[in-house]
């Protein structure tokens, strides 16, 4: 605020209407919270709300070569649902999905116990040895994988130097268990890091209280430790869930063809069959399940832990 | 820290731990970077030049290195639909890439300026056929300056396969389920498909295409991978992942050279032949360096390269002078272009691309 301001209201209209808006910013704590958070909302504006707009409008016209027909239709909804097909593909991407979650949340979570419990001393040198895979390049972790799992990776020379086979293994890549692989070691660390934060913030003293009161260290996990760390355990699922049901460059490098998903089916709308409405729809719908899947996984947590106390 | 101080400073080990580590972490992060700003660095002088896995080796444009003191700037793509929407998307290379078939569509989604071939000095040592392929030319006007021709067809282990006759069937021989693959693009793998299927590839009917579909699904459940770069196919047959594979004639010429033991088919239906060549972008940043790299590899020394290294045919008359006779017969090739492009099935355009695209990603995806 200028020294100016303080000390006399400036005349004229210009200067009242400056008075009437600060007036209104002292005021009012709503605008003043919106005020603040303005550069927030323009960038989820620009970069959230504008894009989905676009992908929605995108999913109502049709298009034929490089010509867009602007004509609002559902026709790329319609045949979305009709063929029984799109459905399963969805399907078949969450379930992939699900399982990725459930294996990189079962995998994160004794590392996230580990560096929240029994390391005392520089648990940030663990933490950052634990994102180290995730300053390398996405496209490199898939890669690595092919390299270990591929027809003379890693596995299959070891096996058949140690003469455990003779013939390499084919079911170790491309097909729906390479990409399950793959996505659990690429999405660790983001699994870890909200877990370990719900449990390094829980209250020591209750663990003491459980062993006093003669539980077990397992009860004691199991009644105080585990339902605490929930909210930790369901973020993580959600920040790795949501972004893997829409993964194409895995499928397409590891995958073969059982392991495509949904997301392989957008690109190609997109970037081969030239049809962006027919892509931004399957976009818009796998966007849906992915939210009902979700909100599924939530109340299910909810109801669980409602029930558990 | 200066670079130079660092080095001094090491030099006399008079460094602290800590401010060599600081030391490494600024170098890291110069490392990473620069890729970045190199490419902006350059982008100013230098032609980008936007093709397939391969073409971007510096034989192929030892005349534009000569004088532009450098290669062009490269970026790869793997299937052109995709590099034609990466430009519809505002990408903006000076020279592409495209096969003869694909001329027609880019030119009409307005992505391609006419090329003035008074300015190539390798344009009248050119193939005469090859200027005027259909689609090649709209207006009187030259929108495709031919580079490379050769042929889809595929490669096999001699070792590993049991034939009698040589016959696409192989892509649908159920003793080899899991150990096939085929090109993730409809252009390569729909039309031999049809050819198989007796077909004409680039006029079917919708009974037609109901019957691609068929064999296309037909095949699925053999295929090991569908491969969105040859080299993941070569590797596949060099390794035995796989055992056959449908790819280009570089892969063959690749694969025996590391003494693999492989057979480039010529199918009793049809071998696929093609033709592409270099265009120009409609908003090409550097046309008078663009000029420069589609005349370097027009020359007869990158034509050589194409036909020795590669065994690919190229464009110019000369080329085939200055390989000998001997590399083009160990390649396969001839030197009557148009009796090799027609002794196979040419490459053209689908009369209905759309529904063709559609249908292979629809089979792809298992819909």
């Amino acid at each position: 605020m200028t020294s100016e301001a303080q000390t006399a209201p400036p005349a004229g209209t210009i200067g009242r209407l400056r008075t009437v808006v600060k007036g209104a910013i002292f005021r009012n704590a709503g605008l003043r919270g919106y005020i603040l958070l303005s550069p927030t909302l323009l960038v989820l504006l620009g970069a959230m709300c504008l894009p989905v707009g676009i992908l929605a409008v995108y999913s109502l016209w049709t298009q034929s070569g490089v010509e867009i027909d602007h004509t609002l239709t559902l026709a790329n909804y319609l045949k979305i649902f009709n063929k029984p097909s799109y459905m399963l593909l969805i399907g078949k991407s969450v379930l992939i999905s699900l399982t990725v979650t459930l294996a990189t949340v079962l995998l994160a979570y004794p590392i996230a116990y580990f560096i929240a419990f029994k390391i005392k001393r520089h648990k940030i040198v663990w933490l950052i040895l634990i994102t180290i895979p995730f300053v390398t390049s996405y496209l490199l972790r898939v890669f690595a994988w092919k390299i270990i799992l591929g027809y003379n990776g890693i596995i299959n020379s070891g096996l058949k130097w140690l003469g455990v086979i003779d013939q390499p293994l084919t079911f170790l890549l491309h097909n729906p268990t390479a990409v399950v692989i793959t996505l659990a070691h690429a999405w660790a660390p983001i699994a870890i890091l909200p877990i370990f934060v719900s449990l390094e913030k829980m209250d020591r003293s209750l663990l003491e209280a459980a062993t006093d009161l003669g539980d077990s260290p397992l009860q004691r996990f199991l009644r105080v430790t585990l339902p605490l760390s929930i909210p930790g355990v369901v973020a993580a699922a959600m920040l790795v869930f949501i972004p893997t049901v829409g993964d194409y460059i895995t499928p397409q490098l590891v995958g073969g063809p059982d392991g495509m998903m949904v997301g392989s089916l957008m690109h190609a709308m997109f970037f081969r069959a030239n049809d962006w409405p027919l892509g931004s729809a399957l976009a818009i719908v796998s966007a849906l399940a992915i939210t009902v899947t979700s909100l599924g996984v939530w109340f299910l947590t909810k109801q669980a832990r409602e029930r558990a106390v | 820290m200066e670079k130079n101080e660092l080095m001094d400073r090491l030099a006399a080990g008079t460094l602290s731990r800590r401010n060599m580590l600081k030391g490494l972490s600024a170098l890291g992060i110069g490392v990473t970077m620069t890729p970045y700003f190199h490419g902006r660095a350059n982008a100013a002088g230098q032609a980008t030049y936007f093709t397939w896995e391969g073409y971007e080796v510096p034989e192929l444009h030892g005349d534009y290195i000569k004088k532009h003191g450098g290669s062009p700037e490269v970026s790869i793509f793997a299937d052109e639909g995709e590099a034609l929407q990466k430009m519809i998307a505002g990408y903006t290379p000076d020279v592409a890439h495209p096969c003869s078939y694909n001329v027609n569509l880019w030119r009409e989604a307005g992505v391609l300026q006419p090329i003035d071939t008074s300015r190539l000095s390798n344009w009248g040592d050119l193939v005469g056929s090859l200027k005027v392929i259909p689609g090649t030319q709209h207006e009187g006007k030259q929108f495709f300056v031919p580079f490379d021709w050769g042929n889809t067809s595929i490669l096999y282990r001699t070792d590993l396969v049991d034939i009698k006759e040589e016959s696409w069937g192989l892509m649908w021989d159920e003793r080899y389920k899991g150990r096939l693959a085929t090109f993730s693009g409809a252009n390569e793998t729909v039309p031999y498909t049809a050819v198989y299927a007796g077909l004409d590839p680039w006029n079917m009917s919708d009974a037609d295409l109901a019957k691609v579909r068929a064999l296309l699904e037909k095949q699925r459940p053999l295929i090991r991978f569908y491969a969105d770069d040859v080299s993941s196919i070569e590797q596949g047959l060099a390794s035995g992942e796989i055992v056959a594979g449908s790819t280009w004639n570089s892969s063959n010429v690749l694969l025996k050279g590391e003494g693999v033991p492989v057979k480039f088919m010529n199918p009793k239906e049809g071998i696929m032949t093609w033709v592409c060549g270099l265009v120009m972008h409609k908003d090409a940043p550097n046309p008078d360096a663009a000029y420069d790299l589609i005349d370097a590899m027009l020359s007869p020394e990158a034509g050589k390269f194409m036909i020795v290294d590669y065994g690919y045919g190229h464009s110019n008359t000369k080329s085939f002078d200055l390989a000998g006779d001997e590399a083009i017969e160990t390649a396969g090739l001839s030197r009557d272009v148009e009796a090799f492009l027609k002794a196979g099935v040419f490459s053209n355009e689908f009369k209905n691309r759309d529904a063709v695209l559609k249908m292979f990603e629809e089979v792809k995806a298992g819909l």
